[in-house]
């Protein structure tokens, strides 16, 4: 289920809330209650999309629940050897089913390319949420086996942990440690409720007001041959793009940490205006903050980290930024994409070092961007021919500079554009800030609803359909 | 020291009013959610929505098979934006929303001036266009000393230029009018592009809300095709009679905008003509090559033929000996009227729809003319020539 439909938001989400505030806070006041109807929910919302998978993931939750404990119990009875084996286990048996089910036929593709072969690839549908929940997984069972937490034993609080809706899909990747003590300790709040709301209408606004509207122009875009593209049409589309991956995966977080405060959670924060960043490492430090975290904790700092000799350092860093490209998309583009970033991370870190400072401020953003937007193409091309081409579309080499498709795209899509880069940045935050507070808090009342209002007609227009049988 | 802790005071009060509004807010959204989903399910579900021209998804039936496959969730999810509440309005309210911001674009209908509604032009595909005019060079070759023409009319977009969004990319009809033109050496070929481009008021040509052309348009064409034929359509006088004003069509259908209405006119000789019209596959006779119970319906553009069959042949009663079979699309429907003085009988054919033998229909019916008339859109898109009559 996605939370821009009309059945998580009409029958979904008000029947979990009912249950959940009802015979949870309200009648019974008891925590194992809650978590049994958070769980059901969460075992509903997953299986409306993926049916069959849902025993896959509840495989998943049964065997890393046991192999917690078994590590527990090898490390309590001090036979540290067997601990470590089961650790072993754990971590391939939770690689080997993402590896299955996401690369297996990436690498039947490659094998079949360079080796000539004929192994018939698997074509499996890849389970939903599947890369996130299973970093979730690693987080604790590494982080058990490290003691850094204690064993969950309750397998309903770790079922919740894995499983829990607001985040199961599209993240934030939550390690267990930081939900640990929320699992049985959270409160709930009206404050938090409230919060949680409008942050989630937030969320929803961005996704199906910026993020599926520039969407439509890119992919558009992209459906016209490549070699037709004028510089300002692909820039347009790319700008487009750009903007739309940031409102489309922010706003899911948004909604995601909105709704885990609505029901007393609390997430870590996923984003923080990733355009506003003036380089490469800072742009790292502001997207998609809980992957880039996850790696730098269980994979950058295992392997050494920074603290070891600047070659084995370069290595470290290709071998994170090759595996975060990996872990977006079984294809070549993905891994050209994160080796990318890898690369220019290496450049700012030991050749521009300080000397970055001495750039103006502005120039660094806009450079920065720039990168970025590069970044997208390879991110979103169909394979890495396609990006190439897009890329030289981008700079005159397919079809010149300018054209009247161009001018007509970017004029009829202008305004969304600039409302997009406007709400990318804080600066409406300290255009707030010189008004009257009071008035401002005020607004909100209007503004909220106002908001979730427009998202429900674009949701609802979305699946307008007319059917054209006197379409001759 | 005091005016720090008066600040303090202040900002406390201030946060605890803002929460206290967003508490607010909150409730607000909530009750929105609760009234949307109540009302929803309250609300008599709606079986027929008309701007959409289509049966709204109904309540879906539980079963084993539909969970575990995920159809009962997909129709859910169908049922459940189908039946929302206000869904016309909220369709409305978007088409709304896309101009003011400056959108001229909604579900591949480009939103012109002047209440104009334009389809996107097709693109030229060179493996499917070299297909269909090869069919047609067999077709003609095939069938000895028929006389062979092509009339392809141009679409809103070639002719209404000036009404279209500004900048707005269309493709160059009369280019590839003249490349279809080239490519049919034993076919004579009618120029349409000229003669409807010399019509002083083009906006009379097309409708705003359907990607149909007009009578008046079609009329027009209809003078080119009849010298070309070497008939004389000045000898019958022809009259012209609106029969709908309250037209909404594809154009407006599929953008969800409704805000103008087109008339249909209808133009036929002065002097009536005994017809009888036989749709051949359909089994049925009628007298009349109009269906005046499709101006109660949605498509009222069907009024004409009642829409399109596979096979229609119409006995005029003309004397004539010349037998006339047209392959056509739906452009052809409102200029056929125009034409039955001059043929003992015109065939229709709709190749889209057509399964039979065209060589067989040829000799049955004696054929001594053969024209392919069909708008720019639809000829370039049309895969059946090259499917059924190759």
């Amino acid at each position: 289920m996605v939370f821009s439909s009309s059945t998580f938001l009409m029958a979904f989400l008000p029947l979990t809330l009912l249950l959940y505030y009802g015979v949870g806070v309200a009648l019974t006041k008891n925590v194992t209650v809650k978590n049994c109807i958070l769980l059901c929910a969460s075992l509903v919302f997953y299986a409306w999309g993926e049916p069959v998978y849902i025993l896959l993931m509840l495989l998943s939750i049964l065997f890393n629940f046991a192999a917690g404990r078994v590590i527990d119990d090898a490390r309590d009875s001090g036979r540290d050897k067997a601990a470590t084996a089961q650790f072993v286990l754990a971590v391939f048996f939770n690689l080997g089913v993402l590896g299955f089910f996401k690369y297996a036929d990436f690498l039947v593709d490659n094998v079949n390319g360079i080796f000539g072969a004929h192994i018939p690839p698997l074509e499996l549908p890849l389970p939903i949420g599947i890369s996130f929940y299973t970093f979730q997984i690693l987080s604790y069972i590494i982080d058990l086996y490290t003691g850094k937490i204690r064993v969950q034993k309750n397998l309903l609080s770790f079922a919740l942990y894995i499983s829990l809706f607001p985040q199961l899909i599209a993240g934030p990747i939550v390690k267990y440690r930081d939900i640990e003590e929320q699992l049985v300790g959270r409160k709930e709040s009206w404050s938090k409720y409230s919060y949680g709301m409008t942050r989630f209408v937030v969320g929803l606004a961005k996704k199906l007001m910026l993020a599926n509207t520039l969407g439509a122009v890119y992919s558009g875009i992209q459906a016209t041959d490549v070699g037709t593209l004028s510089a300002l049409t692909a820039w347009t589309g790319i700008a487009c793009y750009t903007l739309q991956i940031y409102f489309d995966f922010s706003g899911y977080s948004d909604m995601a940490i909105g709704l885990g405060s609505m029901f007393g959670f609390r997430f870590n924060e996923n984003f923080n205006y990733p355009y506003i960043a003036t380089s490469i490492t800072d742009f790292w430090r502001r997207w998609h903050i809980s992957l880039s975290s996850w790696f730098r904790d269980y994979v950058y700092i295992p392997l050494g980290g920074n603290r070891r000799k600047t070659p084995r350092v370069i290595f470290n860093l290709l071998v994170v930024w090759l595996l975060t490209g990996l872990w977006h998309g079984a294809a070549w583009n993905f891994v050209l994409w994160g080796v990318f970033y890898g690369v220019l991370l290496i450049f700012e870190k030991y050749v521009l070092g300080d000397r970055l400072e001495r750039i103006p401020s502005p120039v660094r953003h806009l450079l920065t961007m720039l990168l970025v937007m590069c970044g997208w193409v390879l991110f979103s091309a169909p394979d890495l021919t396609g990006a190439l081409l897009y890329l030289k579309a981008m700079f005159g080499g397919a079809a010149g500079w300018t054209d009247g498709n161009g001018a007509y795209l970017l004029s009829t899509n202008l305004a969304v554009l600039l409302v997009g880069a406007f709400c990318a940045t804080p600066v409406y935050r300290r255009i707030l800030d010189r008004f009257d507070q009071k008035w401002v808090s005020r607004a909100k009342v209007v503004a909220y609803p106002l908001l979730f209002a427009l998202c429900v007609v674009f949701m609802v227009s979305e699946t307008y359909n007319p059917f054209l049988y006197f379409r001759f | 020291m005091a005016d720090k802790t008066r600040q303090k005071q202040n900002t406390k009060t201030l946060r605890r009013e803002d929460r206290l509004w967003v508490f607010r807010a909150a409730l607000i959204v909530t009750l929105m959610v609760v009234l949307l989903s109540v009302g929803s399910l309250i609300a008599k579900d709606r079986e027929y929505s008309a701007n959409e021209n289509r049966y709204l998804t109904g309540r879906p039936a539980l079963s084993l098979s539909s969970l575990t496959s995920g159809k009962f969730m997909e129709d859910a999810e169908a049922y459940l934006s189908d039946q929302f509440l206000g869904r016309d309005l909220l369709v409305r309210t978007r088409a709304g929303v896309d101009r003011f911001v400056g959108k001229r674009e909604v579900n591949g209908v480009y939103v012109g001036k002047d209440h104009f509604l334009f389809e996107k032009p097709s693109t030229w595909d060179d493996a499917r266009m070299t297909r269909t005019l090869n069919t047609i060079n067999l077709v003609t070759a095939k069938s000895g000393d028929i006389r062979s023409y092509m009339a392809i009319a141009p679409n809103a977009t070639e002719l209404l230029k000036d009404y279209l969004p500004t900048g707005a990319p269309v493709t160059n009809q009369t280019q590839q009018i003249s490349a279809i033109y080239k490519n049919l050496p034993h076919v004579q070929c009618v120029d349409l592009v000229t003669p409807l481009k010399a019509v002083k008021d083009p906006t009379t040509l097309y409708y705003r809300t359907d990607h149909h052309w007009t009578a008046a348009a079609a009329e027009v064409a209809f003078r080119e095709i009849a010298a070309a034929m070497g008939l004389v359509p000045d000898a019958v006088a022809y009259q012209t009679m609106p029969v709908t004003n309250s037209f909404r069509g594809t154009m407006a259908s599929s953008s969800g905008i409704f805000k103008a209405s087109d008339t249909i006119s209808i133009t036929v000789p002065e002097k009536e003509q005994t017809l009888v019209v036989t749709y051949v596959n359909e089994d049925k006779k009628t007298s009349t090559l109009f269906d005046a119970s499709k101006l109660k319906e949605k498509s009222q553009y069907d009024v004409f033929f009642g829409g399109n069959f596979a096979e229609v042949r119409i006995d005029t009663g003309a004397e004539s000996d010349r037998v006339l079979l047209v392959m056509k699309d739906s452009y052809a429907n409102c200029a056929i009227p125009m034409m039955t003085p001059f043929f003992k009988t015109i065939v229709l054919v709709d190749p889209r729809y057509y399964n039979d033998n065209l060589p067989d229909t040829i000799a049955k019916e004696g054929v001594t003319d053969l024209l392919w008339f069909y708008n720019v859109n639809t000829f370039l898109n049309d895969t059946s020539i090259g499917d059924k009559l190759g």
